[in-house]
């Protein structure tokens, strides 16, 4: 008896050793590379920058400041907006694609590439592009649009579109999405469509009780790592827009807040205490997703 | 991989080639950019067939603006990246997939959160640290602490092992396998896919960074292809296109050769079926 | 054997000598021919003295990433690039070195410059940079758009109310009501501030002075040109504009009568204007109670790191490469105008001085210079600027009430600096 439970036991301690040999270079990278500008982050996020470039330690002050901003707020509301319409539709099109090329067909291969091809392309190019697509007066969709007769929206001219004009633009990188679907496909045995096929199951029978549930691991990385780039980004909307966000800051996002907090207005301590806060909602939102997955398995 | 009849075959492929006619039109504009003089470009209808045709923008690249050079460097960091990141991210994935251990789940935590602070404040605290290492100035930073990991990469390739019926690795066992062994012999190879996507887009990352190279390399003959080509677009005038578009393109053309190439590697890898049994 | 022993030897001397040089490290922020005539100066800087070896890197401001980075670092370089606005900030948090003792000591003041250059890049008395070359903003209107609306093409509106008049005669429509050309629309919204006999703080005691009346009559008047086009239809036509530095350059193309132009635009109506198209470059409009010689300056800076470790071997090269004969060379390269008095004097710089350049001059040597403020929170003040005329402009605010507030706000924010 005893003998046994010291031999699960010495089983036990031998896995959780084994787990951390295994997770050691992440351990060893993450002590000696991210902990120490994390940290310094944090303590930067109760300071400010005095003459000669001494920190002064103000408490909360950062925080507190950031929730009487009226641009706090505003970069808080057109994150959550452009988010929260973006990345489903983006999810729902990435995977669209990618069931619809793990279709076997002919030039399958380029198709594929062709998808992928403007994640490729360096952002300053496709950015001019856009500008010129959406150009309200000169660019081709407007122009498409008055030959039926149809006034053609403002676009980025208009604030009321621009992020409607943001999210359209997204659409154009779901290249990259749609690669890691596609190497979840391949996951699934095909034995069991054959099984269905057998059982007379259609199609979207087939797509609704196998596909999407065996896909859910790779649905979720790609939701997670969708909700951390997206409250970060700000890039694009710099190409695009400018450092205001656009007109009546419409594009103001909370990246570009940060970022011009940081770098145009050389308040890193305001910065570190914005990038806190974030980390807080982002962590708050993958935590809220990552349980409705695992109900939604359960 | 999906068959279906004959019919719906044809709709199918009708789609995706409206679909990709959308998708290939920002790089079909860009092949035609790089070979306009700069005064075509704002021709107005715009011409998708450059007329005169010209590979100035090629030339000027190598001549005046020292591609090789960048390319060899973007090559070599490149190459570095990829081999640390893959190798010790499917490492850790591992260990945290297969593995149970006291505060696993409190660490994949902290793994995730550290994606979740923005980079622009923890640039110069890691800057400071990589300057009291003396490795500032040299490809140093931008390397070795790849091969302690990808938090991306661990993260996607864990959520695939995941899904390893575990039956395998015991049927493994019972055959005297250790744990190193199930790692190299069975998971591996069934996360080929998924290896060769992570390959792929740390490529792509790597391949296109701009602001490690920017900030931690100080001299002009180590610098990658991301910094030559803003040194093009950073004249006080307007940027020159053609020569912009050209290097972009040029940039672009390795990725997409991959992509290409490898398909069948990292789309159509081993899948789980075809070790039943 | 013998010719390898030499070879050898000679290799050996032409290495130590190398070695004995000091080496500066010199960031250059340009690209294409800007970076190339840089490159050309220090290469000449090079072969006339024997104490320091200037080595120049390519390195783009950006937003400062870089240069932030760096100046936490122990290795800097010895002179950086950076846009006016750093300036300060950097040298208010000790990252970039005052240079009065330096300049003191080699005799350059006040008088060396071309006047009112000299506090560009002060703080509370120090100076923290020296400006590479200037762009000044002056009026420009197209005298073809005037000739249409049967104005005299070689008189422009010479105060605010005229500015008014032209820009309704100038303004036209198509039938659809769309717009065809603007009259003039204000961008620049600070020039007007001084124009109206403002002014956005006391260079003196580096106090603010965002509520000052004039600002507020600027104000005033900045928001009525923007209920004067509807707004949908102005934004649409604007975004149909190019880029200044193209053929579809708006001004070029008639799609704006008047505008606010800096100097190097001479340049783009050369190079992409129709021969047909002529315009004219005078002082800005001005109410009678305001000033009617405004001369806004911007440009870039050079700094040198305090952490250099040839400070002085870095400032002997900067005030080689801002002396007048460089100055101007490096000024005609990129068509800006060079901020050293005699620099204007020199033959390298005339070449590229015509009647519309000179005008520019004119303004800058005999107008009244002013500077966005440099401060420690100089962005974070121009940012409220722009926020409280756009409160303005939408009727959330009255001009007075905006200005009061950032007064008010940025005062606050200054006194924790």
């Amino acid at each position: 008896m005893n003998e046994i439970i010291l031999k699960s036991r010495k089983r036990i301690r031998r896995e959780s050793i084994l787990g951390f040999v295994f997770i050691s270079p992440w351990i060893a990278g993450f002590l000696i590379f991210t902990l120490y500008p994390i940290i310094y982050s944090l303590y930067l996020s109760f300071t400010m920058t005095g003459e000669g470039g001494a920190l002064k330690w103000i408490g909360w002050d950062n925080y507190l400041t950031a929730f009487k901003e009226r641009d706090f707020w505003l970069s808080i509301k057109n994150t959550l907006i452009l988010s929260g319409i973006g990345i489903p539709i983006a999810q729902i099109m990435a995977l669209l694609a990618a069931l619809l090329l793990n279709i076997r067909m002919k030039h399958q291969g380029l198709f594929r590439t062709i998808f992928f091809l403007p994640s490729v392309v360096p952002a300053v190019a496709t950015g001019l592009l856009w500008k010129w697509i959406l150009n309200p007066r000169l660019g081709p969709i407007n122009g498409f649009l008055e030959q039926l007769g149809i006034a053609g929206p403002g676009w980025l001219a208009d604030p009321s579109w621009v992020k409607p004009s943001l999210i359209l633009m997204s659409f154009w990188g779901i290249g990259g999405t749609m690669v890691i679907y596609l190497a979840g496909l391949q996951n699934i045995p095909n034995e069991l469509y054959e099984a269905a096929e057998l059982d007379g199951a259609s199609s979207w029978a087939r797509l609704k009780s196998i596909t999407l549930p065996l896909l859910r691991p790779v649905t979720l990385f790609n939701t997670i790592m969708g909700i951390i780039t997206s409250f970060q980004s700000f890039t694009q909307i710099i190409i695009m827009l400018d450092m205001d966000g656009g007109i009546e800051k419409s594009g103001l996002v909370y990246g570009l807040y940060i970022y011009t907090n940081a770098f145009r207005d050389f308040k890193m301590g305001y910065a570190s205490a914005l990038s806190w806060i974030l980390l807080i909602i982002t962590a708050i939102t993958v935590g809220i997703t990552m349980k409705f997955f695992r109900e939604k398995t359960n | 991989m999906i068959r279906i009849g004959k019919k719906r075959k044809v709709t199918v492929y009708i789609t995706a080639v409206l679909l990709s006619v959308l998708f290939i039109f920002p790089f079909l504009w860009m092949v035609s950019t790089s070979f306009k003089t700069q005064d075509q470009i704002f021709d107005s209808p715009m011409n998708i067939i450059p007329d005169p045709f010209v590979d100035d923008a090629y030339i000027n690249l190598f001549t005046e603006n020292n591609f090789s050079r960048y390319f060899l460097n973007t090559i070599f960091v490149t190459g570095m990246t990829l081999l640390g990141v893959l190798i010790s991210s499917s490492v850790v994935a591992f260990g945290f997939s297969y593995f149970k251990f006291p505060f696993k789940e409190t660490l994949f935590k902290i793994l995730l959160a550290t994606m979740m602070l923005p980079a622009q404040v923890t640039m110069i605290p890691q800057y400071m640290l990589f300057d009291k290492l003396g490795w500032v100035g040299s490809f140093k930073p931008l390397i070795i602490p790849t091969f302690f990991g990808g938090t991306w990469v661990i993260f996607l390739l864990r959520q695939f092992f995941d899904t390893v019926p575990r039956e395998y690795a015991e049927a493994a066992k019972i055959d005297g396998a250790n744990e190193f062994r199930i790692f190299f012999r069975i998971y591996l190879p069934l996360a080929k896919a998924p290896v060769a996507t992570s390959a792929l887009f740390v490529f792509l990352w790597t391949w296109t960074d701009f602001l490690n190279p920017l900030i931690y390399l100080h001299d002009d003959r180590m610098y990658t292809l991301s910094i030559a080509l803003q040194r093009i677009s950073s004249g006080t005038h307007y940027p020159d296109w053609p020569v912009l578009m050209a290097g972009s393109l040029l940039m672009a053309l390795p990725i997409i050769i991959l992509f290409f190439s490898s398909q069948k590697t990292f789309i159509n890898g081993a899948s789980i079926s075809g070790l039943k049994g | 054997m013998k010719k390898t022993l030499i070879l050898s030897i000679l290799i050996f001397v032409l290495i130590t000598a190398a070695f004995s040089k000091t080496e500066l490290v010199f960031w250059n922020a340009w690209g294409g021919d800007e970076g190339k005539a840089l490159e050309s100066l220090i290469e000449k800087y090079n072969s006339i003295q024997r104490e320091v070896t200037v080595r120049s890197v390519f390195a783009p401001i950006g937003m400062g990433e870089k240069i932030m980075a760096t100046l936490s670092g122990s290795t800097v370089p010895d002179v950086i690039t950076v846009w006016d606005w750093m300036v300060v900030p950097l040298g208010y948090r000790g990252q970039v070195m005052p240079l009065n003792d330096m300049l003191a000591k080699s005799g350059i003041d006040e008088d060396y410059y071309i006047k009112g250059v000299w506090e560009y890049g002060f703080y509370k008395g120090k100076k923290y940079g020296l400006p590479t070359t200037l762009n000044v903003s002056a009026f420009m209107w197209n005298k073809g758009a005037f000739k249409e609306a049967g104005l005299d093409p070689d008189t422009p509106p010479e105060n605010i109310q005229e500015l008014d008049e032209y820009t309704e005669k100038l303004t036209e429509y198509s039938k659809s009501g769309k717009l065809k050309r603007l009259g003039f629309d204000p961008v620049i919204s600070h020039i007007y501030c001084y124009i109206f006999g403002g002014k956005l703080w006391d260079t003196e005691t580096g106090e603010i002075t965002a509520n000052d009346p004039g600002n507020i009559k600027a104000y005033e008047w900045l928001a009525s040109y923007y209920s004067k086009y509807d707004l949908k239809t102005k934004r649409i036509f604007q975004a149909g504009w190019g880029d200044v530095f193209s053929p579809l350059n708006p001004f070029l193309r008639n799609e704006i009568a008047m505008k606010e132009g800096s100097q190097w635009e001479i340049l783009v109506a050369e190079k992409y204007a129709k021969p047909s198209f002529e315009y004219g470059i005078s002082y800005f409009p001005s109410p009678d109670y305001g000033r009617d010689d405004v001369c806004n300056v911007s440009g870039s800076f050079w700094v040198i790191p305090t952490a250099s470790k040839n400070p002085e071997e870095a400032f002997d090269f900067l005030k080689w490469l801002t002396s007048p004969e460089q100055s101007a060379e490096f000024s005609a390269a990129l068509y800006n105008i060079p901020p050293v008095k005699e620099a204007l004097e020199s033959p390298v710089f005339k070449k590229i001085v015509d009647e519309k350049m000179q005008i520019y001059i004119d303004l800058l040597t005999n107008g009244f210079v002013y500077t966005f403020p440099m401060l420690p929170i100089g962005q974070t003040y121009l940012s409220e600027l722009t926020q409280a005329l756009a409160d303005v402009q939408l009727g959330n605010k009255s001009a007075r009430e905006a200005l009061d507030y950032v007064q008010e706000r940025i005062t606050e924010e200054l006194n924790k600096y």
